[in-house]
């Protein structure tokens, strides 16, 4: 992660959360390319709900998640009702 | 601060495992938040070494890779044993770390010389020590980091340790000793990388970079609570 440049992220007008066991060291290192976290969240399940939960209608929430944490969010997001 | 440090960063390529460029990332930001410029220079194999360095950083690789770089770091033994003496502050993590001592012996008892920077010889074996760690520091505070290698590290009397630490961790697993400092060189096992969770770590470096330079300056405080968190996290965690 310290080899990729996330100052791209300041690009957009995005709020931006970090979740699961390494939310805070994500959250260091977003901090290091001064990319404010808004939320830090040791469980991607609620990281993931609270992201949906403040974003407007219709729009989008973009996760960006390890193969490990993929599959148990999906089935989170499908019993939610939200991922097709 | 009306100066620029340079800021070396050795072998990106081949010695940059489990993040260790984020150490580079660290201090760098941390230099340009205080206003203090900072260049960057990458020294990969074949590169000449700047004339005037601050700062050095060495991460840890993969043994493969630490026999492509061997060459190129034995032609460099000189230069660094004398950047050492006048002072040069240095971060070698694991495999940087074992290099800047006077050997490495492999389990089949071959010698791979090393710069001779720290009193310390490293001796490989079957088993690796893996796994997270904390080390207590008498400057620095508690240094929070993970660990991965089968070399135990022996230290000489030239140098002393960077910190104490748990017992089957550290230089060698045995005397909780972790790992080792002489003047402003320092060597440590651990990855992190270990300056994003270790801020007092990071800015004791700056600090004496500055010290040298004759710049006394006193560091303006930054906001590390994130950095203290995601540290509290971690030593609580077993892997």
């Amino acid at each position: 992660l310290w080899d990729v440049d996330f100052r791209r992220l300041l690009d957009f007008d995005v709020r931006i959360s970090t979740g699961g066991t390494r939310a805070a060291d994500m959250a260091v290192r977003l901090h290091y390319d001064e990319v404010p976290t808004v939320e830090i969240e040791a469980d991607p399940e609620k990281a993931v709900r609270s992201a949906v939960a403040a974003v407007a209608l219709g729009s989008e929430v973009v996760v960006f998640s390890t193969y490990t944490a993929m599959w148990a969010l999906h089935a989170d997001l499908l019993a939610t009702g939200v991922a097709q | 601060v009306s100066t620029s440090l340079v800021l070396v960063h050795l072998y990106p390529r081949e010695m940059n495992i489990y993040g260790d460029t984020g150490n580079v990332v660290v201090l760098r930001r941390r230099l340009e938040w205080r206003g203090i410029a900072t260049e960057v220079v990458p020294v990969a194999v074949g590169d000449p070494m700047p004339q005037a360095v601050d700062i050095l950083l060495g991460g840890g690789g993969q043994d493969a890779a630490q026999g492509d770089i061997g060459a190129d770091f034995a032609g460099r033994s000189a230069n660094l044993r004398a950047m050492a003496d006048d002072g040069v502050v240095m971060l070698a993590i694991c495999g940087t770390y074992q290099m800047l001592g006077h050997e490495f012996v492999t389990l089949e008892g071959r010698r791979i010389p090393g710069a001779g920077v720290l009193d310390l010889v490293t001796h490989g074996q079957s088993e690796r020590l893996i796994g997270n760690n904390y080390v207590d520091t008498p400057t620095a505070g508690r240094l929070v980091g993970y660990e991965n290698h089968s070399g135990l590290t022996e230290l000489g009397a030239g140098v002393t340790p960077l910190g104490s630490t748990q017992a089957g961790r550290g230089n060698n697993g045995r005397d909780r000793t972790e790992g080792a400092v002489r003047d402003n060189v320092i060597g440590t096992y651990l990855h992190g990388p270990v300056l994003a969770k270790s801020p007092k770590f990071a800015d004791d470096m700056i600090r004496r970079a500055l010290a040298r330079r004759g710049l006394d300056t006193e560091l303006e405080p930054l906001d590390d609570s994130l950095a203290e968190r995601a540290a509290a996290v971690a030593v609580g965690r077993p892997r």
